[in-house]
């Protein structure tokens, strides 16, 4: 079974009324992969900083787009998306760069 | 269920190949036009057809169907059988009962060995066969990347693996397992 990521589309702006626009509803998607990438986690007096990166695969119609909240093995996430598509069979698929940070360390 | 089409392509497709393009409708025709000579039969769906045989000189005569819906004709050397006299199967096999006037040729109830000494004229064809249409589906999606790409295909870190054919045939083995079950039993 696939592993699966959270998704919460990005709340920000306001609609043609000038009412703020609220968050989607979360959407669990099944991974391509998930690989683990650079963290960090520094003591401070101001709190620790703890600095995770993901970077996950997804199918190329997956419901993300860039500063959607993206749960990635527990950690809460921002997505930025990467669109790969074949010019001559639009096969493809969607990188997310999912980083989480907490603290400020120091 | 009717014959594929061109909506049929796009939804499988998920719309990449739209149902108003040239080339979809020039890649159902070959997928269609493929899969019904390899089976030897247009299999699906039932339709009047009038085909010309060559005699068995036996008394079993095979048409070339599956699926038999109704016998409307049999003229054997010019001369039109009563069908009264014809016994027929859903599978296509004809035989001809005792009384047959309409000539009797060779030995007991044996139809004519003349090359092309048979007409038959029958309605025939599988009012279902999803099995099929997928394969031809499947083949349609499969070949219309082919002609772009050839085998397997690498887009940034993804990678999509190409397809191997069935040998002597254009279809993959799952395809040529589908369209199995509608072939008919080449001839010798």
């Amino acid at each position: 079974m696939a592993e699966t990521v959270t998704v919460s589309p990005a709340a920000g702006g306001f609609d043609r009324y000038g009412n703020p626009i609220t968050p989607g509803t979360p959407v669990v998607l099944p991974t391509l992969a998930v690989a683990p990438g650079n963290t960090q986690l520094q003591a401070g007096e101001g709190g620790d900083l703890d600095d995770v990166q993901f970077t996950v695969y997804l199918d190329l119609d997956s419901p993300i787009q860039d500063d959607d909240a993206i749960t990635v093995r527990g950690k809460q996430c921002l997505a930025r998306v990467q669109e790969w598509r074949s010019p001559w069979t639009g096969r493809g698929g969607l990188v997310v760069f999912a980083r989480s940070t907490t603290g400020k360390g120091g | 269920m009717a014959d594929l089409t061109t909506q049929d392509v796009d939804a499988f497709t998920n719309g990449r190949l739209a149902h108003d393009a040239a080339q979809t409708a020039r890649l159902l025709a070959a997928g269609l036009g493929a899969a019904r000579r390899y089976c030897g039969w247009h299999v699906t769906p039932p339709n009047a057809d009038v085909v010309t045989l060559d005699g068995p000189g036996s008394p079993l005569l095979v048409l070339p169907t599956l699926r038999l819906v109704s016998l409307t004709g049999v003229v054997e050397e010019g001369i039109t059988a009563d069908l009264a006299y014809v016994d027929w199967s859903v599978r296509g096999l004809l035989r001809k009962r005792t009384g047959y006037a309409g000539g009797d040729y060779g030995l007991g109830h044996c139809w004519t060995a003349k090359l092309g000494g048979l007409t038959v004229s029958m309605n025939h064809g599988f009012a279902e066969a999803p099995e099929w249409q997928s394969a031809v589906l499947s083949y349609i999606d499969r070949t219309s990347l082919a002609a772009s790409v050839g085998g397997r295909e690498t887009v940034g870190p993804f990678s999509f693996p190409g397809t191997t054919v069935a040998s002597g045939t254009a279809f993959t083995d799952s395809e040529k397992m589908l369209l199995d079950l509608y072939r008919l039993e080449p001839s010798v």
